[in-house]
């Protein structure tokens, strides 16, 4: 079985709506057939070939080649398969993800993962808004599966968010983890202000936390063993050979918990020295 | 058959079908970890009125553990998945999350799976926290030394269980130091555990007793006080039976345990006083598993 690469014909400023576009879709079909789907466009259905040249590669893959950064939607309610995207992307990619991967070597806009339950989603470069928060409309954000961020996120990362994990290589916005529920996000860089805002539960990691950052219903920060760190690290280095130094790291933390407002049994953690 | 000039009887030792789940405890030094083994495997030397049979497999090096620090290993073998999933949350409730700086981890695979972190966790009073690394869900219940890291649930598969050998001896201190053998011997085998402590019991059972309210009684025709009086088993100058007993994850690895214990016994000879090896069983109406003993060191 051989993948399919799109590569659009030539600059569209509409929006286009890739929701149709999956990996287990396109991959069964030759590639006339792929030419006459039927995509959402500017508020028209226009057939695909219109907007891109289908080819067939070796790769089992579904690859994108653009710019794409006004088609949204791409991967959403996939199910399995390995979407590439190989250029930058616009919203809601990964929207209501199931199952399979999303790897995006560019820029992504907001709502990633959005509502995901399954999967993983790779971004090499920066994240807009609302990553893994709720679809739009809904109450609960990503339940599962790996969203991972090259490069920084804007706001409201991991909103809502009701399990899985976030891991962002760069520097994250303001409201980060606000109202998660659950779950489990790693900041590498800087943390925007008010992060935690009505958070209930779920981790939030951030070796270069500065208290400052976190809103007022968390407790003083308190230095405290957290045993479970130990496998946290080996998973993320086993899954990131950019975390390969925290493999064996000490699980010591400095801890605080909140937010007071609600159930208040958040937390972000700063790894310490022992 | 005549090893070292110790007979091996022409019989079979009669095993059953139990369920097996694995544990890992780790601490922060080997030490604690052992202690929380030894008071989890306590009480636990047959399922006639324990409930398991369980015991520590081996010492896990830290580099081999889920959290990096120094580990047991500890089996659990019981007649059904209900009773497994009865006993280890009261065990671990009591023993693993009593012991300090202890966390506990599933230690095997299986499609069969109940609950663990799952039932301790409400000890945390509304307090704990739950986390999901690697699909692999973990409770995290706060304790006055900090957290218990507990895995929601631990995977049961099936086993065996019963595996046995009879030492006869001249004499008790004889039979004591061949069980010592046999369970230095036994011990290396991973996957497979002697429930009882040194490895050996001296009440070996019969099915039925007398008394109604019995479902198991002395093993009369091995009691050498009574060799005159019953049925007995035993030749005169048979001081003292041993029953070693073996459990573990599968047939060829009771089959192996019992070739080795048996060949370190008779590596002691009629020299050391080894008069006989034999097995026990009930005719084998009740096990479905028969390890006949010259079958097994053959």
């Amino acid at each position: 079985m051989s993948g399919i690469e799109l590569t659009l014909r030539h600059p569209y400023l509409g929006i286009l709506d890739a929701s149709s576009l999956l990996p287990e879709r396109l991959l069964s079909l030759p590639t006339a057939a792929i030419e006459q789907i039927e995509v959402h466009a500017g508020g028209q259905k226009t057939a695909l070939g219109h907007f891109f040249s289908v080819s067939a590669i070796e790769c089992e893959s579904l690859v994108i080649q653009g710019p794409v950064m006004n088609s949204c939607r791409w991967g959403a309610e996939m199910s399995s398969g390995r979407l590439i995207v190989e250029c930058d992307v616009g919203n809601e990619v990964g929207l209501g993800l199931r199952g399979g991967t999303i790897e995006i070597r560019g820029n992504a806009g907001s709502h990633l993962g959005s509502g995901m339950r399954h999967g993983s989603i790779t971004v090499s470069g920066n994240a807009g808004d609302y990553v893994g928060a709720p679809c739009l409309g809904q109450r609960r954000g990503m339940r599962g599966g790996i969203i991972t961020i090259g490069g920084n996120v804007g706001q409201r990362a991991g909103d809502c968010m009701r399990r899985g994990t976030i891991v962002v290589h760069g520097d994250a916005g303001d409201y980060l983890a606000a109202r998660m529920i659950a779950g489990t996000i790693a900041v590498c860089g800087r943390v925007g202000k008010n992060a935690g805002a009505l958070m209930r539960r779920g981790t939030v990691w951030a070796p270069q936390l500065q208290p400052a950052s976190i809103v007022s219903g968390f407790s003083a920060g308190q230095r405290v063993q957290i045993p479970h760190l130990a496998l946290w690290y080996r998973w993320l280095a086993s899954i990131d050979t950019r975390f390969s130094h925290w493999a064996h790291a000490e699980t010591y933390a400095q801890r605080w918990l909140g937010d007071a407002a609600v159930q208040g049994l958040g937390e972000f953690l700063s790894p310490v020295a022992a | 058959m005549i090893i070292n000039g110790v007979e091996i009887e022409d019989t079979f030792a009669e095993a059953f079908g139990m369920k097996v789940s694995r544990l890992i405890i780790t601490a922060l030094e080997p030490a604690w970890a052992k202690r929380a083994a030894a008071a989890v495997s306590g009480f636990a030397t047959s399922v006639i009125a324990c409930g398991v049979e369980a015991a520590m497999e081996c010492e896990i090096d830290p580099a081999h553990t889920p959290d990096g620090r120094p580990g047991v290993s500890v089996l659990f073998f019981s007649v059904s998945t209900k009773e497994l999933e009865k006993q280890l949350p009261r065990r671990i409730g009591q023993c693993v999350l009593t012991c300090p700086s202890t966390a506990l981890f599933s230690g095997m695979d299986g499609e069969r799976q109940i609950g663990l972190g799952g039932k301790i966790r409400y000890f945390g009073d509304g307090y704990q926290l739950s986390k999901v690394i690697n699909g692999r869900r973990f409770w995290r219940i706060p304790v006055m030394d900090g957290e218990f890291l507990c895995e929601d649930t631990t995977a049961v598969c099936p086993a065996v269980g019963g595996g046995n050998f009879l030492i006869i001896a001249r004499d008790q201190r004889t039979c004591l130091h061949a069980c010592d053998a046999a369970a230095e011997a036994i011990d290396p085998i991973a996957g497979v555990i002697a429930p009882f402590f040194g490895s050996a019991t001296r009440s070996g059972s019969k099915v039925g007793s007398k008394y109604k309210m019995l479902s198991a009684s002395t093993n009369e025709a091995f009691c050498p006080s009574l060799r005159t009086v019953v049925r007995s088993e035993l030749c005169e100058g048979d001081g003292a039976v041993l029953e070693v007993v073996i459990d573990g994850l599968n047939a060829d690895l009771v089959r192996q345990a019992m070739r080795i214990g048996i060949e370190a016994v008779c590596r002691l000879g009629t020299a050391g006083g080894i008069r006989k090896i034999t097995a026990g069983n009930y005719g084998g109406k009740l096990g479905q598993y028969h390890f006949r003993l010259h079958e097994v060191l053959a």
